[in-house]
C-alpha cells in the first residue's frame, strides 16, 4: 500500500502540518469568545472576540484608520529610505579599514542600544508635531543596525577573493562593485531587516506619545473614549502590519542569503 | 594584557573625541535647543538630586530589572521548549510569528487600559518587550545543538535531563546571550515609552515633563541620564556575557592555538 502510491501520506502528513497552526489559531480565538462571554475574564476590560472582529470591519470602513496607516507607513518609508541611503555607505566606509572598525565598532554596540525615542521631547522643540518629527525619529533609531551589518558586512569580505581579483588586475573601483557589494548584501539584508522593525517601532511610538497623525495616534484616541473593542481592534491592526513588514523584510533577507548560500556552495 | 589595554583605548578613544568635539563646538553656542555641554553637566548635577535619584531614577531601575529577568526565564524557558518540539513550534508558530512582529509599543495603550498606570504595567510591558527576541534566540540555539555532542553524551549513558542541561542549553547560550542583547534595547526602550505615556515618575516621565514646562536644560538632563542608564545595562549585559561564554572563548582560543 505504501508502497504503490507513497502520495496519499505525503500529502496528508502536509495536511496536517497546514491545519494544526491554523486550528490553534481558531481555538484561541474560540477560548478568548468563551471567556470573555462567561466572564471568567471581566468583559469591560476584555471585549469578545466578535465585537473587536465588529469594530475591526466599522473601523475598516471609516477614514481614521486608513490615515492613521497612510501617514505611519509613509513616515516609515521615508525614513529607511533616509537610514539606507546614510547607514549603507557609512557602514561600509567604517567596515573598510581595520583602524576605524576597531576605533567604532564598540561605540556603535553601546549607542544602538540607546532608546532613540528619549530625544523625543528634545526634537518636539524643535519640529513640532508632524511628519518631519516621525522620520528623524526614525531614522535616529533604526540608522544603528543596518550601519553596525555593512560595517560588518565589509569585515567579512573573502581575502581570497580580494587577493584573486588583485592578482587579475581588477582596479579598486570595479573589486568595489564585483567583490565588495556582493559579499556585503546578505549583510545589508539582515540590517534593513532589524532597521525595518525598529523603524516601524518608533514611527509608531511617535505618534503615540505626540498625538497628530498615525497609527499610534489612532490607539491613542480609541483608549481615551474608552472604546474597549476599537482599542483591541487598532491593536490587531498594528500587528498584523508588523507582520507583513516582518514578512517582506525577511523574504528580502532569504532571497539575499541564499544567493549568498549558493555562492559558497561553488566555491566549495 | 597589554593587547587588551591597546584594544580598549582603541575603542575608548571615539567616545572621548565625540564627546570633546561637543564640548567644544557646543560652549559658544546660543542655540537655545543646544546648549553648551558646560551647562547641560552643570544642570544635570542640578537636576539629579537624591530625592530625584530616589523618586525618579530608582523605581524605572527596579522596574526595568524585575521585568528583564522575567524576560529573561520566560524567553529562555519558551524557547527551549518550542526549540526542543518540532510539533509544538509548529502550531503555535501563527502566534509567536504575530506576538514577535507587533510592534511592542502597540501594547502600551493596552497594558495602560488593563493594569492602569503604575509599575504592575511597567514590569509587563518591559518583560513583554525583552521576552520575543530572547525567545526567538534560544529556538535557534537549541535548534542548532551540536549532535556530534548530543551523540557523545547519548552514547556515554547521560540522561535527557542532564544531556538538556550539560550539552543543549550551554551550546545554545551564544546565541540567547545575542537575543538578551537585543532585548535590552527593547526594554528600555519600553520603559521610557510607557513612562513618558502614563506615569508619574520615572525617566521618561522626567524628560516629558521638562519638556511640557519648556525647560531644555531639564530635557538634556534626563536624555543624559537615560543615556547613562542605556550604557550601564549594555556594559552589564556584556560582562555577564563574559563570564557566561567564557569557556565558548577559550575553548575556541584553544582550538586556534592548537590548530
Amino acid at each position: 500500500m505504501r508502497i504503490s502510491s507513497p502520495f496519499p501520506d505525503v500529502t496528508r502528513r502536509r495536511l496536517v502540518s497546514r491545519a494544526e497552526p491554523a486550528l490553534v489559531v481558531v481555538a484561541v480565538i474560540l477560548v478568548w469568545e468563551v471567556c470573555t462571554r462567561t466572564g471568567i475574564l471581566p468583559g469591560q476590560d476584555f471585549p469578545p472576540a466578535t465585537e473587536i472582529g465588529a469594530a475591526l470591519l466599522a473601523d475598516l470602513r471609516g477614514a481614521d484608520l486608513w490615515n492613521g496607516i497612510a501617514s505611519s507607513m509613509s513616515a516609515w518609508a521615508l525614513g529607511m529610505a533616509l537610514v539606507t541611503a546614510v547607514g549603507v555607505p557609512v557602514g561600509m566606509l567604517l567596515g573598510a579599514s581595520e583602524l576605524s572598525y576597531r576605533a567604532s565598532y564598540l561605540t556603535l554596540e553601546f549607542v544602538r542600544t540607546l532608546p532613540a525615542i528619549a530625544a523625543l521631547p528634545l526634537l518636539l522643540f524643535i519640529y513640532g508635531i508632524g511628519q518631519q518629527l516621525t522620520v528623524v525619529i526614525v531614522v535616529l533609531a533604526a540608522l544603528w543596525p543596518l550601519l553596525i551589518q555593512s560595517m560588518y558586512g565589509m569585515r567579512d569580505v573573502d581575502p581570497v577573493a580580494v587577493a584573486t581579483a588583485r592578482v587579475y588586475g581588477i582596479g579598486r573601483a570595479r573589486r568595489f562593485v564585483l567583490v565588495d557589494v556582493p559579499s556585503c548584501l546578505p549583510y545589508i539584508a539582515t540590517g534593513m531587516r532589524l532597521s525595518g522593525t525598529f523603524a516601524l517601532i518608533f514611527a509608531i511610538a511617535t505618534s503615540l506619545i505626540v498625538g497628530g497623525q498615525g497609527l499610534g495616534a489612532e490607539m491613542a484616541r480609541a483608549a481615551s473614549i474608552g472604546d474597549r473593542p476599537l482599542l483591541y481592534a487598532r491593536v490587531l491592526v498594528t500587528g498584523l502590519i508588523g507582520l507583513a513588514v516582518t514578512a517582506a523584510l525577511v523574504g528580502i533577507e532569504r532571497r539575499a542569503l541564499r544567493w549568498h548560500v549558493s555562492q559558497r556552495e561553488q566555491l566549495q | 594584557m597589554s593587547s587588551v589595554g591597546t584594544r580598549v583605548l582603541a575603542s575608548l578613544a571615539v567616545p572621548v573625541v565625540l564627546v570633546a568635539l561637543w564640548w567644544v563646538v557646543s560652549s559658544g553656542s546660543a542655540s537655545p535647543y543646544f546648549p553648551p555641554l558646560p551647562d547641560i553637566v552643570e544642570g544635570f548635577a542640578e537636576t539629579w538630586t537624591a530625592d530625584r535619584l530616589r523618586g525618579d531614577l530608582v523605581p524605572s531601575l527596579v522596574a526595568l530589572a524585575v521585568g528583564f529577568v522575567i524576560a529573561v526565564l520566560v524567553g529562555m524557558l519558551g524557547g527551549i521548549v518550542l526549540g526542543l518540539s518540532p510539533r509544538l513550534r509548529r502550531d503555535v508558530r501563527p502566534l509567536t510569528e504575530f506576538l514577535r512582529a507587533t510592534p511592542v509599543v502597540a501594547l502600551v495603550p493596552l497594558g495602560l487600559v488593563l493594569l492602569g498606570p503604575g509599575t504592575t504595567m511597567e514590569i509587563a510591558l518591559i518583560a513583554f518587550a525583552g521576552t520575543w527576541p530572547i525567545l526567538i534566540a534560544a529556538v535557534d540555539g537549541v535548534r542548532a545543538a551540536d549532535q556530534v555532542a548530543l551523540d557523545t553524551a547519548r552514547v556515554y549513558g547521560l540522561s535527557p535531563a542532564r544531556r538538556l542541561v550539560q550539552v543543549v542549553v550551554p551550546g545554545a547560550m551564544p546565541q540567547i546571550m545575542a537575543g538578551v542583547r537585543i532585548a535590552v534595547a527593547a526594554s528600555v526602550g519600553t520603559m521610557v515609552v510607557a513612562n513618558m505615556l502614563a506615569s508619574g515618575a520615572g525617566l521618561g516621565y522626567v524628560v516629558i515633563r521638562a519638556q511640557q514646562s519648556f525647560n531644555i536644560l531639564d530635557t538634556w538632563s534626563g536624555l543624559l541620564m537615560i543615556g547613562l542608564v542605556g550604557c550601564s545595562v549594555t556594559g552589564l549585559v556584556v560582562t555577564v556575557e563574559r563570564m557566561v561564554l567564557g569557556w565558548h572563548r577559550r575553548w575556541r582560543a584553544l582550538d586556534q592555538r592548537s590548530a
